[in-house]
C-alpha cells in the first residue's frame, strides 16, 4: 500500500502531468518537420532535465521520442518527405495511398499503428522486460547476417516493376551502403578523398532527394498536371480508415508491434532497419500484401507499428542490462546516472516505485499519443488542400534546410540534389526506388555481420550456419523465394484447371 | 601516490612539453597579444547526442559563467570528427573560435588517413578536461580469472581469444593492440559499431572479451569478470579490481582516452591562458563533477602546454602501434 501512495505521489507531480502532453506534442511537430530529428531535440532539452526530479525530466524525453516516431509518419504519407528517418518506410505506401486520395485513411492507420505498437512495446518491457534482454543477447554476427540475409527477400515482394529491375534496384542500393570507412582496415571506399563521405552517405539527404525531389522537378519541368487545386489529394484527406479495413490491418500492426518490440531489444539494429525487417515479415501474411509498394494499408500499419513498437523495447537493454540500444538510450543512461539511478538488475531491486511510476506514465503517454494524433491530424492534414504551386516551394526550401540542418554541412545538400537526379533517372527506367532503399538500409549491417562472421571463425564460411536462429532465418529465407517463383506459377494453374 | 599525470610523464613528453613552451616563448610576435571581447562559437565535429557533446554541454555553462562571455555550441558532424576539426583548424584565430575533441580526431584519425589538417601545427590546444574509465573484462564463462590466466590461456591458444572493440582506429582497438603486443600474444580484433554493440556481444558469449569504459557497470552487476582497470587508479565502484600498475603489466602508461579544448594555431596567448584557467576553475565545480561523473568520464584537467605535451607522445605512441599493423597512412 506504502509503495504504490509512493509510486503515485511521484506521478502526481504537476511537472510529470505537464510535461507528460507536452513532450508528445512537442515530439509529434519535430518528429513532422523534416530536418529537426528527435536525437537532436532530446540533446537539446537534456541538460535542462538533469534540473528536474528524474521522472518529470525522463518523461519528456520519452515524450518527444514517442511523439516523434508518429509526427515522422505525417510528412511521409502527405509529402513523401519523412520526418524522421524511422518513418522512411511508411512513406512507401502512406504516398502512393496520399496520391490515391487515401490520406485519411492512411494517417488513421499509421496512427492506430503508432499507439498499438507502442502499447505493445510498454507491456513488453513491464512483463518481459528480462527474457526479451536475454533472447536480444542471443544475436551475435551470426544470427544478424541471417536475419538481414531474410529481410532482403521483401525487395522481391515490393518490386512492382518486375523482378529484375528490383534486383537491379537493390544491389545498387546495397552498393551505395558500401559508401565510407571500411569496418576491418578502415579504409575509404567510394570516398574520393571526402572527409563528407568517410560515415556513407547521409541517410535524410538521400532519402529525401530520391523520393520527394522527382516529384516536385516532375511537377515544374515534366507534363504538367493541373495547377491549382490539389485534386485528389484533398478530397480523400477527410475520409477515414473503415472498421472493416481498421479489423484487415489489426493483424498486421500486431505483428509489426511484435516484432518491432524483439528488434528493438537487440543492441545495434536501431528503429529504420528494425521497420524494414517488419515490413518484409508483415507483408507475407498481408491481406492486401499484393498492393504493397503501390499503397497498402497494412503496408503503413506494418512500418508504423514496427517503428513505434521498438519506441519502448529499446528501454528493454538500457533498464535490463544498462545498455544503451541507440543514441537516445546513451542519453538516458547518463540521466539516470545523473540522478543515482543504475540502470540494470539492481534497478529493480532497489528502485521499485521508480520503475512503477515509469511504467506507468510510459502507458499514458501512448493514450496521450492517440488523442494528439486524432486531434492534431485533422489540422496537419489540411496541408494537401494547399495548391501545389504554393506547396511544393515551400517543401522544396524545407528540403534544403532539413538536408543541411542535420550537420551543418552544404554537402549534403549536394547529396540530396545528386539523389534526386538519381531518383528521376530511377523513375525513367522504373527501377523501385524502395528496392534501392532497403538495400542502403540493410548493407552495412549484412557486410559488417559477415566480416564480423568470418573474422570470429578466421575463414570458416561453416560458422554460418552455426546457429538454430540462423538456420531459422535462412530457412524463412527460401520459403519466401520459393514463395515467390511458385505462387504466381500455382495461382496459373488453379485459373486452369478451373477454366478447363 | 600515483596519479595519472606524474606516472606517465616519461622524459620524452617532459622535453616535448618543454619544447612546446621554449617555442610558446619565442614567437609571441606571431600571436596577438590581446583577446577581443565577444561571443565565442564552440565546433564539436560531432552530432548532438554523443559523449563530447555531451561533455561539452556539461563544462560550457559553467566556463561562460566565469568568462562573462556566452558560448554557442555549433555541431559540425561527419566524416568521424574529422570534418568539424577542419574547419576549426581554418577558423580565424581570433579567439572567438574554440573547438572540442576526443582523442580520436586530434591523434588517431591523423595518422590513419590524409587530412586536411596537421593536429601538431595547425592546433593549439588549450586544456585537457577528461579522461574516459577503462577495463578489461571477460565473459562470465571465459575460462581465466586473472591477468596472468587471461594471458596464459591466450599464448596456449594463439589467435584463438576474440575481443570486440568499438570500432577499427578507436582507442579501445588500439587497447586492444596495445594488450597483444605487451604481453606478447596473439589475439583476435573484432570491431563493432561503438561500444554497446562490443558489451552486447561479450554478454552474450559471442566474444570473449573487451578493453572499454562500458564493461565496469556490467562487471559491477556481475555480468562480466572485470579483469584490471587500465587507468593508473583503482575505480571507486569495483575497488578490489587491480589496476595494470598493481599487476605490474606495463605498456598502457599514459594512453587513457581523454577530451580536451583546441583552437586553430595562432590564437591570442591570452585567449588560451584566460579559457584554460576558466576550465580548471570549472571543473572544481560540484555540478560539473557531478554530470561529468554521469557521463562516465573523470575531469582530468591539464593547462595548454602540458596538453600539447601529452598530444605528441600520443601521436608517437599511437603510431608505434598503428604502423606494424598496416593502419597508418
Amino acid at each position: 500500500m506504502e509503495h504504490w501512495a509512493s509510486v503515485f505521489s511521484m506521478i502526481l507531480d504537476w511537472k510529470v502531468l505537464i510535461f507528460l502532453p507536452l513532450g508528445v506534442i512537442m515530439g509529434a511537430i519535430i518528429g513532422a518537420i523534416p530536418g529537426l530529428t528527435i536525437t537532436m531535440s532530446i540533446s537539446v532539452l537534456l541538460p535542462f532535465t538533469l534540473f528536474l526530479d528524474p521522472l518529470p525530466g525522463l518523461v519528456l524525453i520519452f515524450g518527444i521520442s514517442k511523439g516523434g516516431l508518429f509526427g515522422g509518419s505525417i510528412s511521409a504519407i502527405l509529402l513523401n518527405v519523412p520526418g524522421t528517418p524511422a518513418a522512411a518506410c511508411t512513406m512507401l505506401d502512406g504516398y502512393p495511398l496520399a496520391r490515391k486520395g487515401r490520406a485519411g485513411e492512411a494517417l488513421d492507420t499509421a496512427l492506430w499503428a503508432s499507439f498499438l505498437g507502442d502499447l505493445i512495446s510498454v507491456l513488453a518491457l513491464i512483463l518481459l522486460a528480462g527474457s526479451l534482454a536475454q533472447l536480444g543477447l542471443q544475436f551475435g554476427p551470426v544470427e544478424l547476417f541471417a536475419l538481414i540475409v531474410f529481410s532482403l527477400t521483401v525487395i522481391a515482394a515490393i518490386s512492382t516493376s518486375g523482378l529484375l529491375r528490383g534486383i537491379v534496384g537493390g544491389l545498387l542500393g546495397l552498393l551505395a551502403g558500401t559508401v565510407g570507412l571500411d569496418l576491418v582496415y578502415g579504409s575509404e571506399r567510394f570516398t574520393f578523398g571526402s572527409a563528407h563521405l568517410y560515415d556513407g552517405i547521409a541517410f535524410m539527404p538521400l532519402l529525401v532527394g530520391l523520393f520527394a525531389l522527382p516529384d516536385i522537378l516532375m511537377f515544374y519541368f515534366g507534363r504538367r498536371q493541373p495547377r491549382s487545386g490539389a485534386g485528389k489529394l484533398a478530397e480523400g484527406a477527410s475520409r477515414r480508415l473503415s472498421m472493416a479495413n481498421f479489423r484487415m490491418v489489426l493483424p498486421t500492426i500486431l505483428k509489426g508491434g511484435g516484432i518491432g518490440v524483439i528488434l528493438g531489444a537487440i543492441p545495434g539494429i536501431g528503429a529504420t532497419a528494425s521497420t524494414f525487417v517488419a515490413y518484409a515479415e508483415a507483408r507475407r501474411s498481408a491481406p492486401d500484401r499484393e498492393e504493397f509498394g503501390k499503397g497498402a494499408l497494412s503496408g503503413v500499419a506494418a512500418a508504423e507499428s514496427a517503428n513505434s513498437g521498438t519506441g519502448a523495447s529499446t528501454l528493454i537493454p538500457l533498464l535490463a542490462l544498462g545498455i544503451p540500444g541507440d543514441i537516445v538510450g546513451a542519453m538516458l543512461l547518463g540521466a539516470f546516472y545523473f540522478h543515482g539511478l543504475a540502470p540494470g538488475p539492481l534497478l529493480f531491486a532497489n528502485d521499485m516505485d521508480f520503475i512503477h511510476a515509469l511504467y506507468i506514465t510510459l502507458i499514458v503517454s501512448s493514450a496521450i499519443v492517440l488523442v494528439v494524433g486524432r486531434y492534431g491530424t485533422r489540422y496537419i492534414q489540411r496541408i494537401v488542400e494547399v495548391p501545389r504551386d504554393v506547396l511544393f516551394p515551400v517543401v522544396l526550401v524545407l528540403t534544403v534546410i532539413g538536408a543541411f540542418a542535420i550537420s551543418n554541412s552544404i554537402f549534403d545538400v549536394w547529396v540530396m540534389l545528386v539523389a534526386g537526379a538519381v531518383g528521376i533517372g530511377f523513375r525513367a527506367l522504373r527501377i523501385p526506388e524502395a528496392a534501392f532503399l532497403i538495400g542502403f538500409v540493410l548493407s552495412p549491417l549484412l557486410e559488417n555481420n559477415m566480416q564480423r562472421v568470418l573474422i570470429i571463425s578466421k575463414g570458416d564460411y561453416a560458422a554460418f550456419f552455426d546457429s538454430y536462429l540462423a538456420l531459422l532465418f535462412y530457412a524463412a529465407t527460401l520459403v519466401a523465394i520459393v514463395g515467390r517463383f511458385a505462387m504466381p506459377a500455382l495461382k496459373e494453374r488453379r485459373l486452369r484447371q478451373r477454366t478447363s | 601516490m600515483t596519479n595519472i599525470f606524474n606516472a606517465g610523464w616519461t622524459r620524452r613528453s617532459i622535453l616535448a612539453g618543454a619544447a612546446a613552451i621554449a617555442t610558446a616563448l619565442t614567437m609571441p610576435g606571431q600571436a596577438r597579444a590581446d583577446w577581443p571581447e565577444g561571443n565565442m562559437r564552440m565546433i564539436v565535429p560531432y552530432a548532438p547526442g554523443g559523449t563530447s557533446d555531451n561533455i561539452t554541454r556539461a563544462v560550457t555553462p559553467a566556463i561562460e559563467a566565469i568568462l562573462g562571455r556566452t558560448i554557442t555550441i555549433e555541431n559540425i558532424g561527419g566524416g568521424g570528427g574529422v570534418i568539424g576539426v577542419t574547419q576549426l583548424a581554418k577558423a580565424e584565430p581570433d579567439g572567438l573560435t574554440f573547438g572540442f575533441v576526443p582523442t580520436a580526431t586530434l591523434v588517431i584519425a591523423p595518422l590513419m588517413r590524409k587530412l586536411n589538417y596537421d593536429p601538431l601545427t595547425e592546433i593549439q590546444p588549450v586544456a585537457k578536461v577528461a579522461e574516459s574509465y577503462g577495463a578489461l573484462a571477460m565473459r562470465k564463462d571465459f575460462p581465466a580469472d586473472t591477468l596472468d590466466e587471461v594471458i596464459a590461456y591466450a599464448k596456449a591458444h594463439p589467435g584463438e581469444v576474440t575481443f570486440g572493440s568499438a570500432g577499427i582506429g578507436s582507442i579501445t582497438h588500439l587497447y586492444v593492440e596495445i594488450f597483444a603486443a605487451s604481453a606478447g600474444v596473439e589475439v583476435n580484433h573484432v570491431p563493432f559499431k561503438g561500444s554497446s554493440e562490443a558489451m552486447n556481444n561479450v554478454l552474450g558469449g559471442h566474444v570473449d572479451g573487451q578493453f572499454d569504459a562500458v564493461v565496469l557497470r556490467q562487471a559491477q552487476a556481475g555480468a562480466v569478470k572485470p579483469i584490471a582497470i587500465l587507468n593508473d587508479e583503482r575505480w571507486d565502484g569495483l575497488p578490489d579490481v587491480p589496476t595494470l600498475n598493481d599487476l605490474g603489466f606495463k605498456g598502457f602508461e599514459d594512453i587513457a582516452s581523454w577530451f580536451g579544448f583546441i583552437a586553430p594555431a595562432g590564437v591570442p596567448e591570452e585567449a588560451v591562458q584566460q579559457f584554460s584557467a576558466a576550465v580548471d576553475q570549472a571543473l572544481k565545480d560540484p555540478q560539473v563533477i557531478e554530470r561529468l561523473a554521469a557521463l562516465g568520464v573523470m575531469p582530468k584537467y591539464l593547462p595548454a602546454d602540458k596538453f600539447g605535451a601529452l598530444i605528441q607522445s600520443n601521436y608517437k605512441q599511437y603510431g608505434d602501434i598503428l604502423t606494424p599493423l598496416g593502419l597508418t597512412q
